[in-house]
């Protein structure tokens, strides 16, 4: 399929769109009151049924956390958030058993996954997907269960695996980002209220793409997902996740936690579509997605691969990272992010490369547009036991608009002199010889930046599932709209 | 404000007081003095938090506590071996022990068109030179130098005034006892379209520990060209903590060169701001550590005006457990249009216990812009090695022949021949195995 024609087709159909998913669901929530305290997080930990060692760990993790300062260094600007002033708990309300089967599924909630186009019922079978969708932080709807169940896969919200595989999370949970790791995922340690989990045992290959559609959804809550995903030696699991918000002047916190585990031989693909509201043309509200996604090579010949097509949210400040420990791991990051109007975004990631063999690849496109900032930061360490490291990152900036910004700060740090590591950065905007070409062919200005935009992130978007792969393209145009003519 | 907390650090080490400071000088010089000492004690000195400064270790240096001296009579030396002695040379002005020493300078009969002044001299004016009063909160050692200058050279050039020859200046440190610190600040001021060659070079006499901590103001009026070589080499105590601010007017071209071959810290600021259309700064240096070396390169260079260039080429070559850190960034501000940015960062590690941080760093707020920067860290090429070996070039010395092709193309940027070939007899000396030094001398 040439992605790219395809693309320009849709143009027309995207012209009218602004963000298409901009609705709110009127659902009775059972809410904590507002702010944040050692009783919402009993409260929380009550509500969840959790065990006692969860609890004091969500204690140790909130008392570390006032004791911390809001980090500064990323390039974002945003007024103090008033963490008094954010709901920490608030729930779907459901009969006290869960629902038993879709049938009792609030039919509203059902109509809001429609519309996003999560194939949750006639779609399950022809998208091969299970679904495990996050509704406002509890999961409400888990499909294709049986079909992982007989491969021995795990893949559940994160609340139900404290349930009934404690040994698991105990065993892993913070391992990969401790709860004294940052301000946000202390935070988010103390506070988490539902996210995904996921055990994919030894030598399984799991047998379909594992897939969580996060929404925000009732207003001033906060989300707090923390995802756990751990692959046992040689088994493999692709990951998708995808975000979209409903529309909202306030300006909401988003501060997850994703930690992924790959013993020996194990691979784990990790694919986000981000696509939270970014806040009107004036830079008015907008989510705040201050995210911790890390994930660690164990074993030997471990993979990790991280994708993320990032085109939402008024701030995004998120750095996936991999640290290689296993001798010969390998680590992955492709990145797409955007910034239109006041976006701004300061993404990266982080190479630790511990192990011998070690290898590492970043490619990573940043794109800006109107009056956003985009920032690429990024770190690669090559610590001296790392022999034959070796590092590839290539970071294209490219501009649209004479009033948005592009930012490179790459951080090298090697230790070792066998470690071979290389970094290239080109900051270009689209030039005015490929517009004219695409206008003589019958393009319009929109229709052509989608087209030449969408050939600068080919090599990121093509890491992407199928799935994923369509979506994004689309969602490049979209955001897009209105940065040129 | 002594008190020492995770971000702060009490210039008091560094900062004692010198009752002698300050005789003679204009009332403006010790207002001066007070200032920057006040602005010092309420930022403190740079703590592993501040960014330019996460991978330098100033403990060692502020363990030393190297102080000033009082000036006492004049030291016996009779030759300041620069790197253009015995070139023919414009002027020639010879710092020992941070104070300008007369007689192995060379300041009389300057062409027409230069003026030269020691900094000393003009402290004693009835006004201020502007520069001298520049200040950059973010750059305490700059503070600190202006707190406790002892002289420095102000330099100006009349308009339309193109040197045929260099300047020469030479700063030699007498290092027998104690710790010792010399504080200078620099003013170089060129007219329009004039043109100057300045050659700067530093060393150590004796092996006690020694701090020179030089601010340089540099001011290029439209058209004026300075090209600036530097060259430091140093002991295993020597410190040397440098900062320079350049400010390029329209069609103003600055070429440095930085060669960093020693020092137990070493460490090169340099802050550009490019304001006038058309202007270009061309920033280039090598730096070869061993043992416990630490060197740093610091660059900021802003475009803020459209079309202007800045190219950036630094190489380095790290052994044993030498640790080099570069940190460069540059910036485009809003509307610089046509701005033209490179930065090239390349580090050869020789050994397992050698150390770099690079930052190459891009900070762009316009779109039509091409800027670039590229980054690489890794060992000699195995490949490469294993040819040369084939042909039966030992070891080591095939080692050298490869160090020496990765250093050749970041010389280029010294546009004197004989000052890049007295460059490259250095290097060839750093560089060269024991083996290969005898045959080559």
């Amino acid at each position: 399929m040439n992605a790219s024609i395809d693309n320009a087709d849709h143009v027309e159909d995207l012209a009218g769109e602004r963000y298409q998913y901009g609705f709110v669901t009127d659902i009775e929530a059972e809410t904590a009151p507002p702010g944040l305290n050692e009783d919402i997080i009993r409260f929380i930990s009550a509500k969840k049924e959790e065990p006692e060692w969860l609890l004091d760990w969500r204690l140790k993790a909130y008392r570390h956390w006032l004791e911390m300062e809001e980090p500064e260094w990323a390039k974002v600007a945003y007024p103090p958030i008033d963490f008094q002033d954010a709901y920490y708990y608030s729930a779907p309300k459901t009969s006290a058993d869960g629902p038993k089967s879709l049938d009792e599924v609030d039919p509203e909630l059902l109509r809001t996954y429609e519309k996003l186009g999560i194939p949750l019922v006639e779609q399950q079978m022809l998208a091969g997907v299970a679904v495990d969708a996050v509704f406002d932080s509890v999961s409400v709807a888990t499909t294709f269960k049986k079909k992982l169940a007989e491969a021995g896969v795990i893949f559940c919200p994160i609340s139900e695996a404290v349930r009934d595989h404690p040994e698991l999370v105990q065993k892993y949970m913070g391992s990969v980002v401790p709860y004294s790791d940052n301000y946000y995922a202390t935070l988010n340690s103390a506070v988490f209220t539902d996210g995904s989990f996921v055990y994919v045992p030894k030598g399984v290959r799991c047998p379909m793409e594992l897939s969580t559609y996060f929404r925000i959804n009732a207003a001033n809550t906060g989300q707090f997902e923390r995802t756990l995903i751990i692959a046992d030696e040689g088994s493999y699991v692709s990951y998708l996740e995808g975000c979209t918000a409903p529309m909202r002047d306030e300006n909401q916190l988003h501060a997850a936690v994703v930690e992924l585990v790959a013993h020996k031989d194990a691979e784990i693909k990790y694919s986000t579509v981000q696509n939270w509201y970014p806040g009107d043309a004036n830079g008015v509200g907008g989510i705040y997605n201050f995210v911790t996604k890390r994930g660690i090579c164990e074993g030997d010949n471990a993979k990790i691969s991280w994708t993320q097509v990032e085109t939402g949210s008024a701030i995004t400040w998120k750095y996936p990272s991999c640290i290689l420990k296993g001798a010969n791991s390998v680590g992955e990051f492709y990145s797409v992010a955007i910034t239109n109007n006041y976006q701004q975004a300061d993404t990266g990631t982080k190479m630790i490369h511990l192990g011998p063999g070690t290898r590492s690849t970043i490619i990573s496109k940043g794109i800006s547009a109107g009056r956003g900032q985009n920032t690429y930061r990024g770190l690669v360490r090559i610590q001296p036991k790392a022999h034959g490291a070796r590092n590839y990152t290539q970071c294209d900036s490219m501009l649209i608009g004479q009033e948005c910004g592009a930012h490179t700060v790459p951080y090298i740090e090697s230790r070792n002199h066998s470690a071979q590591v290389e970094h290239e950065a080109t900051t270009a905007r689209i030039s005015e010889d490929q517009l004219f070409y695409c206008r003589q062919r019958g393009l319009s200005d929109e229709e052509a930046v989608t087209l030449i935009v969408n050939g600068f992130c080919r090599e990121v978007l093509k890491e992407l599932p199928m799935e994923f792969a369509v979506e994004a393209q689309k969602l490049l145009g979209i955001t897009l709209e209105g940065a040129v003519g | 404000m002594a008190t020492s907390t995770r971000n702060f650090r009490s210039p008091e080490p560094l900062a004692p007081a010198t009752a002698w400071l300050g005789d003679g000088e204009a009332a403006w010089a010790a207002g001066l003095r007070t200032a920057a000492r006040a602005r010092l004690a309420a930022h403190g000195l740079p703590t592993a938090k501040a960014e330019t400064w996460r991978h330098t270790n100033l403990n060692r240096l502020l363990a030393l506590a190297p102080a000033p001296e009082a000036p006492g009579g004049t030291p016996a030396l009779d030759h300041a071996p620069g790197l253009l002695a015995g070139e023919a040379v414009a002027a020639r002005l010879v710092f020992v022990d941070g104070r300008l020493n007369p007689a192995l300078s060379q300041l009389d009969e300057l062409p027409a068109g230069l003026e030269i002044r020691p900094l000393a001299a003009v402290l004693g004016d009835g006004q201020a030179p502007e520069a001298l009063a520049q200040e950059d909160a973010t750059r305490p050692f700059h503070d600190l130098a202006t707190a406790l200058m002892s002289d420095g050279m102000v330099l100006e050039l009349s308009p339309g005034t193109v040197l045929e020859r260099p300047i020469e200046c030479v700063h030699i440190a007498l290092a027998d006892e104690g710790a010792k610190a010399h504080h200078l600040r620099h003013l170089i001021r060129l007219g329009a379209e004039s043109a100057a060659d300045i050659v700067e070079s530093r060393l150590t006499l004796g092996t006690g520990a020694t701090l020179v901590n030089e601010s340089t103001s540099i001011d290029l009026a439209a058209g004026a060209h300075l090209s600036l070589t530097r060259l430091y080499e140093g002991g295993a105590e020597d410190h040397g903590i440098r900062q320079s601010f350049a400010r390029l007017d329209k069609g103003a071209r600055l070429e440095a060169f930085v060669a960093l071959l020693g020092g137990a810290l070493n460490r090169e600021e340099i802050v550009a701001e490019v304001v006038g259309e058309t202007a270009s700064c061309d920033l280039a240096g090598v730096y070869l550590l061993a043992g416990r070396q630490h060197g740093d390169v610091i660059t900021e260079v802003t475009h803020a005006v459209p079309d202007t260039t800045s190219n950036q080429v630094f190489k380095g070559v790290l052994d044993d457990r030498a640790q080099a850190v570069f940190q460069g960034r540059v910036t485009v501000a809003p509307g610089a249009q046509g701005t033209d940015g490179r930065q090239l960062n390349k580090t050869l590690l020789l050994s397992d216990e050698a150390e770099i941080d690079t930052k190459p760093e891009l900070e762009i707020y316009a779109d039509d812009v091409k800027c670039a920067h590229g980054a690489t860290t890794g060992a000699l090429d195995e490949d490469a090695l294993f040819y040369l070996r084939a042909r039966g070039i030992p070891l080591a010395r095939a080692r050298h022949l490869l160090v020496e092709a990765f250093l050749t193309d970041a010389l280029e940027g010294v546009t004197s021949a004989p000052l890049r070939e007295a460059l490259a007899a250095r290097i060839q000396a750093w560089s060269a195995p024991e083996d290969a030094k005898g045959e080559e001398a």
